[in-house]
């Protein structure tokens, strides 16, 4: 008989180390489990930052009227139709593209292209996490910068850079602060980089922004050759659940990149609702329009009740509270609010809201303002 | 050391007379590779002499034994994996005594001996049905001298910057913490700041310190993991009386932001200072310990979770349902409770207990190791050394993650014992400590 323990060994001595010392991300419960769990009789996600007002109408009647026959065929398996529509929209080649199962994979996609046994990448400290995730578990560095005020920090960035670094990751607006860079700050830092390092920035909120000095990443990828940019439909388009989003770059990034890529990976339905959502001109700014309000609405409460917040771009807003966020969820939990911890994301006792419509939102306040009440003198 | 060193030693063999000096030596030998000194490594070689030797006795011929010797950063542990689910392992008991007149007396010594070669010792059941008994036995080292004092800050640093501490640092930073702070503020390790050093260069404990401009240290914090989802935290310790109140803000900060994206689920304090900030940790309730007068008083432990927490199965004894219920809906945990009671299934004959005691606070904490049909004698046993020994806070740890062990309820609240803490995701599960109440005059 073979000792048990012999197995745990030979399976222990196949893990690299860098697996070995990584956390699995633990996603949220369902619905059903978390209502059952919390005591609450319905629930309202405003941990997710997504689009209170879903997809676009014509999105809708793509999901809708879906033929079930089409199931058993295989999608596209580079999503030809949406690059081809992408590159109209934005005027490059098609093979600018790629288009993966949401935005995490394109993200993989680049470090797994561009990175090798010894090398790191350079991101905010405070910022989207699936960066420094995916660079440790895929056994790279991940060297992270302190955030100035709540934005990246283009100097401390710079500095960073060694003779390792392939890739520096800037998500723009930042989530989950909202500060961005302008065109001119982005234009210098990628004068500054020169070419030597790929340049990613995320744009997964940028369609959240009205400002005038906001860069378009799009236009700049024809100046700056090693600048690789990301977009997704979870957001604003309101397909979070389909799971879709891309990155575009110059031609010879691309290449490079689309070695790593896994084709087929993106399904038929997601890519057809994206197509259309993309057809939707009403979609984008009535999302702006309540965004824009309740934001606006929120940060007013939030005065009111005396609690510090950070309201920069995105469909969200930052709160400090006096209590530890991780007990104001659990307490919000109890009233079927559910909103995102930030110790995760470096700021302990914060919490990010998503904003959503009228009536959650006022609930949401309602909800805070009573835990604050009742707990601010804890611990 | 070099890496090589670091790596796990691996040896599996017949469970077999002829084999037993080898696995001897294979230990031996390599606890002193792996950093042990040689009276230490003899030890842990005689431990595994005993052990094999009972193996031979206790399990079927043909059966193999994995032996794997593993360094840590101040310790090194042999682990004994074997197919054995079901066998009697009183010897391990801290009050265990043999009677070689006995039948099984032999069996008994052989796991006596071995029990007491090493400085800690762990028993796992697995899923498969075999078992693995590790042995932990620490390196040496000089006890921080009562005569040393420390120079304390004279005023509290302006411009402190908040920095991991180099190894000359950790061992000032101690001193201080011994100076200015009653043991019942900090952990029995910080009397060793050899292992200190030692344990934060591995990263099995990390400090944060607030240092001045000139390199005074005005302040720090420390915390270690304690299984896969527990982080423990000491302090924060602030040396001056004019220390400004960020400084212990910052210091929670820092130990937040360092572990925020690890593994943990929750960080909790047992001994927290006066300079804990507020806002930042949520109370969960306290238990006694032994002042350096002679005197008792209550420390309250505190907790904070690292993440949206997603609900868990604790498993409860009827006994406990009330408590535990008025403890998650006050902490708002999201649990389900789940009621046990014995249905009369096969237990072990023996219990074993482990007994960690920490002697400055006059506590021992008691834990389920093995369950048996002779808990409650067990238990008595143990209680009665504690008494004589001069322990005054005896505590029993369940995990309410592991459902054989709530069966020990009824008989910790015979024996006069109370739930007192729920630690949250401080075991497999949830971590629920009883208090032997004093007796009453």
């Amino acid at each position: 008989m073979k000792a048990a323990g012999g197995n745990k060994t030979s399976i222990d001595r196949l893990v690299p180390d860098h697996i070995r010392n990584f956390t699995p991300y633990i996603p949220s419960k369902p619905d059903d489990v978390l209502m059952k769990m919390s005591g609450c009789s319905r629930l309202f996600r405003l941990n997710n930052n997504e689009n209170p007002l879903g997809p676009p109408a014509a999105a809708r009647r793509v999901i809708e009227s879906y033929p079930t026959g089409r199931l058993s065929i295989y999608p596209s398996g580079d999503a030809y139709h949406l690059r081809a529509r992408l590159s109209v929209l934005f005027g490059l080649h098609p093979d600018q593209f790629l288009v993966g199962n949401g935005a995490n994979e394109v993200i993989s996609f680049v470090i797994k292209a561009f990175c090798q046994e010894g090398d790191n990448i350079i991101t905010g400290d405070k910022t989207f996490a699936v960066y420094e995730w995916v660079a440790m578990f895929s056994g790279f560095t991940a060297k992270l910068v302190p955030l100035k005020e709540f934005a990246f920090d283009d100097e401390g960035m710079l500095a960073e850079i060694d003779g390792r670094t392939k890739v520096l990751f800037l998500c723009n607006p930042n989530n989950p602060t909202g500060s961005y860079w302008s065109e001119q700050k982005l234009r210098r830092f990628l004068d500054r980089v020169a070419g030597r390092q790929i340049v990613v920035v995320d744009e997964a909120y940028c369609e959240f922004v009205d400002k005038g000095d906001f860069p378009d990443g799009m236009r700049l990828i024809a100046e700056y050759p090693n600048l690789v940019v990301f977009r997704t439909f979870s957001k604003m388009y309101g397909l979070a659940g389909l799971r879709i989003g891309y990155l575009a770059g110059a031609l010879e990034v691309v290449d490079v990149i689309r070695r790593t890529c896994v084709v087929y990976s993106v399904n038929a339905l997601a890519q057809e609702a994206a197509l259309a959502a993309l057809e939707d001109p009403d979609h984008v700014p009535a999302t702006r329009e309540l965004i824009g309000r309740e934001k606006t609405r929120l940060c007013r409460a939030l005065d009111g009740l005396g609690l510090p917040h950070v309201a920069g771009e995105g469909n969200f807003v930052m709160v400090r509270l006096p209590i530890n966020d991780a007990l104001a969820y659990r307490k919000m939990m109890t009233h079927g609010i559910m909103v995102r911890c930030m110790a995760g994301f470096r700021f302990p006792n914060w919490v990010r809201i998503s904003i959503s419509l009228p009536e959650v939102m006022e609930r949401c306040v309602d909800t805070l303002a009573a835990v604050v009440a009742g707990d601010s003198a804890t611990g | 050391m070099s890496t090589l060193a670091n790596r796990p030693l691996l040896l599996q063999v017949p469970v077999a007379q002829p084999f037993i000096r080898l696995a001897s030596l294979f230990v031996g030998e390599g606890c002193e590779r792996l950093g042990l000194d040689e009276t230490a490594a003899e030890k842990m070689a005689l431990a595994a002499e005993e052990i094999v030797a009972y193996l031979v006795r206790a399990i079927p011929p043909g059966s193999e034994v994995a032996i794997r010797s593993l360094p840590g950063s101040y310790y090194v542990q042999t682990s004994f994996s074997f197919p054995l689910a079901e066998t009697d392992l009183r010897a391990l008991n801290m009050t265990a005594t043999v009677n070689l007149e006995e039948e099984d007396g032999l069996e008994q010594m052989e796991l006596l001996i071995a029990s007491r070669m090493a400085d800690r010792f762990l028993i796992a059941r697995k899923v498969d049905g075999s078992s693995e008994l590790t042995l932990i036995k620490e390196f040496s080292y000089p006890q921080l001298a009562d005569a040393v004092v420390a120079d304390l800050p004279a005023t509290s640093p302006a411009g402190c910057t908040i920095r991991e501490p180099d190894s000359g640092q950790i061992r000032w930073f101690l001193r201080l913490v011994n100076h200015c702070y009653p043991p019942s503020l900090y952990p029995k390790d910080f009397l060793y700041p050899g292992k200190v050093v030692d344990m934060a260069a591995a990263g099995d404990i990390r400090l944060l310190l607030a240092v001045g401009p000139a390199g005074e240290i005005g302040g720090g914090i420390a915390w270690r993991w304690d299984g896969q989802k527990m982080v423990e935290q000491f302090g924060p310790y602030c040396f001056s009386p004019h220390a400004p109140a960020e400084m212990a803000s910052q210091l929670m900060d820092g130990c937040i932001q360092a572990i925020a994206r690890s593994p943990a689920l929750v960080l909790i304090n047992r001994m927290p200072t006066p300079a804990m900030p507020a806002g930042y940790l949520e109370a969960l309730g306290s238990l006694s310990s032994l002042e350096p007068g002679g005197s008792t008083s209550r420390l309250t432990a505190l907790f904070r979770e690292l993440h949206e927490d997603m609900g868990a199965v604790s498993w409860a004894h009827p006994e406990l349902a009330d408590f535990l219920a008025a403890e998650y809906r006050r902490l708002s945990l999201p649990r389900e409770i789940r009621l046990l009671t014995a249905d009369g299934e096969a237990t072990s004959p023996s219990s074993v207990l482990s007994a960690e005691i920490d002697r400055r606070l006059g506590r021992v904490t008691l834990r389920p190791i093995w369950p048996g049909i002779d808990i409650r004698e067990n238990l008595h046993n143990h209680l009665n050394l504690f008494r004589r020994e001069g322990l005054k806070a005896i505590h029993f740890a369940i995990d309410l993650g592991i459902s054989w062990q709530v069966a020990c309820t009824p008989e910790l609240h015979r024996l006069g014992f109370r739930a007192q803490l729920l630690l949250p995701h401080a075991g497999s599960g949830d971590l629920l400590l009883f208090e032997l109440l004093p007796e009453p005059l």
